[in-house]
């Protein structure tokens, strides 16, 4: 017969098998976010935190030394970290003083001496008001009655001064304690380190007037190209991160090898190159329009939830757009390679934000490997423009060359849809017209407006 | 150590233990857990708020509604030379002239177009020039139309009368006929013909195939939470309107996949006539 002490530890067994059969049967699900789920392989690549004054920092930083020497530092080289935090102070200085004052009182007249100092130019890729540097340096709102818009920083240490231009011209001349003592050590690392020197392009053969702030490097410079990866995506597990609640989603594979994922609210695709589209509709009564610093900033924050921040990407281009009689904002991010940007056919990043949320997202990026590639020596900035001039003269119209400028002429990389290589590439703009003229073999490759 | 006085806490920690677990091991288990129940005070309260917003109600609220799955549909693939004989008889006179997605079928003022996906579509100018016999009631453009589908291919299986809607301006009905599916509608699946003073004019057929439901059955939102979202949907709308139905079905869209999920969906009838569809699980427009 079985004694009570055995019947206790049967049972207890009995207990402890029931306790294990219900769990797997109710078996709690792990949050989201505890998982890494939908990052893409490549998160070597990917930045989790992302600060909005580096997707707007200048695309270039050209610095001219004493005794005439010059150079550019391009986002991601060294030094360009210190000397954007540089410019951010001139920025934010400048805020300050116009803040409580009007900006006419530090307008700057005599504006051609300048150019005969040693400085730092800062270049923007996109010209910015005033009250998004106030957002994005300070996180307060501007409430000045001036808005001027930058175009650009000069920082003349020698005068421990700054001059900030804006879009219509104007030189604002800004005092700047202590920026001599600050930018001596930084400027002579930056020398010592041998930089590549730049000039200032000149062309002779052409009447056509050149931009004066176009700046070359002395010395014809070696240049890899690369190889580009798509991202590499596991449809369900990015799914996951736009859809809070998964099991109300419904999953529709295509033919044409996309993913479709919706809830009636927002739909999910997933193209089968790793290209990524999101739409959600508006709904509710919410009319509050955001700031174009908001605006970006829940972007910016969007995409780092939704596949993650690939490194080198800056804003492109912002489009004002009308959402079902909303005003919002569509935020175009392009990337960049060594610095230099990366110029495709279709856009890397699209964001488009109305009421604070994101309503529609594009996202196609490619990840470049150079590991394989070898180092060839580019043409100089004046045979790509030569070759412009010889191939293009009959599209351009250059018949009337005093109608023209020649706007611009920089280093890029150049990716077409069906090619998977990153070319360089000169870019030369001239007036609206703008024509890639391979790095290394001075091929023109394609024209456009 | 007292291994009996262990055993005899283990043992009641277990009991405890095992009977939460069984208790959310049943709610998992059990549809009825699941289940939306409606109360009376809560339609009440409903239509008042609803009334306030120029919203009537005229259609009866179900007072139960039991959770629902997913329903896996894909495309009801047709021959199209069956297909074109049921509506031509012989096609020895027939062009037939084939796209990328579709064969096309045209003889004299007749074109039948019946796509790789299962979508039939059917125009017939001819009856522009044929004799007008005026018709007087929904009933009789119903009679026309149902005889019109028996004599061209027939019903498809589970097909039922949805809506007749009049249009003034041509003085023309089009009768539309909706899928169901263990007794509910699948709002995707339907057949439209549009019958005319001299005849019917054009048929439509978008018949999917309900392959059966997909994953776990989970809970509807209740009735009076989709009725309350029409304010919203309605907003910018002329009032007052009516209600006048009220169903629990499926709604997908139409996709280029081989199979793909219908929602479990309200479908609000507002004045006899608009259909909106109301996700059953997120209460949100489907759209």
């Amino acid at each position: 017969m079985i004694n009570r002490e055995d019947l206790k530890t049967v049972i207890l067994i009995c207990l402890v098998f029931l306790s294990m059969f219900f769990t797997s049967k109710i078996w709690f699900r792990l949050p989201f976010s505890w998982k890494n789920a939908g990052m893409p392989a490549h998160t070597a690549d990917i930045n989790t935190k992302v600060d909005i004054l580096n997707i707007v920092s200048p695309s270039k930083i050209v610095v001219h030394f004493k005794g005439n020497q010059k150079t550019v530092v391009y986002p991601t080289r060294d030094f360009y970290g210190d000397l954007w935090k540089e410019g951010q102070l001139a920025l934010r200085t400048f805020i300050e003083n116009i803040k409580t004052s009007d900006p006419e009182r530090f307008k700057d007249s005599s504006d051609t001496y300048v150019y005969d100092q040693p400085r730092i130019d800062y270049v923007f890729h996109l010209q910015l008001g005033i009250d998004f540097w106030q957002e994005a340096l300070s996180q307060e709102t501007y409430k000045g009655a001036s808005k001027p818009v930058i175009k650009g920083v000069t920082l003349l240490a020698e005068k421990d001064s700054a001059i900030i231009t804006d879009n219509k011209g104007k030189h604002y001349s800004i005092p700047m304690e202590g920026l001599n003592r600050r930018l001596e050590g930084l400027l002579n690392d930056l020398k010592k380190s041998n930089p590549p020197e730049y000039t200032r392009f000149s062309y002779s053969k052409t009447s056509i007037p050149i931009n004066q702030d176009i700046y070359v490097p002395v010395n014809p410079m070696a240049i890899k190209g690369a190889v580009t990866n798509s991202e590499v995506i596991e449809p369900d597990k990015l799914a996951r991160r736009f859809f809070s609640d998964m099991s109300v989603v419904r999953k529709i594979e295509e033919k044409d090898g996309a993913t479709i994922y919706t809830d009636g609210i927002s739909g999910l695709r997933i193209y089968p190159d790793g290209a990524v589209e999101y739409n959600h509709t508006i709904t509710g009564k919410d009319t509050s329009e955001n700031s174009i610093f908001r605006s970006l900033s829940t972007a910016v924050r969007f995409i780092t939830q939704h596949g993650g921040w690939p490194m080198e990407t800056y804003l492109d281009k912002i489009n004002t757009v009308s959402i079902q009689d909303k005003r919002g904002y569509t935020f175009v991010f392009s990337s960049r390679l060594r610095g230099m940007p990366i110029v495709t056919d279709e856009n890397v990043i699209e964001v488009s934000v109305s009421q604070g949320k994101v309503k529609n997202y594009f996202r196609s990026v490619v990840y470049p490997a150079t590991a394989n590639v070898l180092e060839e020596k580019m043409i100089s900035a004046q045979e790509a423009l030569e070759q412009v001039l010889i191939n293009f003269n009959y599209l351009i119209g250059l018949e009337n060359e005093q109608d023209k400028k020649i706007e611009d002429i920089f280093m890029a990389y150049y990716k077409t849809k069906e090619d998977q290589t990153l070319k360089p590439v000169w870019i030369v703009k001239i007036s609206n017209f703008i024509v890639y003229v391979d790095a290394v073999t001075g091929e023109v490759t394609t024209g456009r407006n | 150590m007292d291994w009996k006085k262990a055993k005899t806490i283990l043992i009641i920690a277990f009991i405890f233990l095992d009977a939460f677990l069984g208790y959310n091991f049943w709610l998992n288990i059990n549809p009825e857990a699941d289940t939306t129940v409606v109360t009376d005070s809560q339609i009440q309260e409903s239509c008042r708020i609803l009334q306030e917003a120029g919203i009537l109600i005229d259609t009866k609220l179900p007072a139960k509604v039991l959770p629902q799955p997913f329903l896996m549909v894909s495309y009801q693939k047709v021959e199209p030379s069956k297909t074109a004989s049921s509506f031509f008889g012989e096609l020895g006179n027939v062009k037939v002239e084939k796209t990328e997605d579709s064969v096309i079928y045209r003889r004299d003022q007749e074109q039948l177009m019946v796509m790789h996906n299962g979508i039939i579509s059917y125009f017939n100018n001819k009856s522009e020039t044929a004799e007008k016999q005026p018709l007087v009631t929904k009933q009789d453009a119903k009679k026309i139309a149902d005889s019109f589908i028996k004599a061209h291919g027939g019903f498809p299986p589970n097909a039922r009368h949805d809506r007749t809607i009049y249009y003034n301006e041509s003085d023309s009905y089009l009768v539309e006929y909706v899928q169901e599916y263990k007794g509910k509608f699948l709002a995707s699946s339907y057949i439209d013909v549009l019958v005319t003073p001299t005849g019917v004019k054009s048929y439509y057929s978008s018949w999917l195939k309900p392959i059966g439901y997909s994953g776990k059955s989970k809970q509807i939102i209740s009735p009076v939470q989709a009725l309350l979202k029409m304010i919203e949907v309605l907003e910018g709308v002329n009032k007052p309107i009516t209600i006048t139905g009220l169903e629990l079905g499926y709604y997908s869209r139409y996709y280029n996949a081989e199979k793909w999920q219908a929602v479990p969906a309200w479908r609000i009838v507002v004045d006899k006539d608009e259909y909106y569809y109301i996700n059953g699980y997120t209460g949100e427009l489907e759209q």
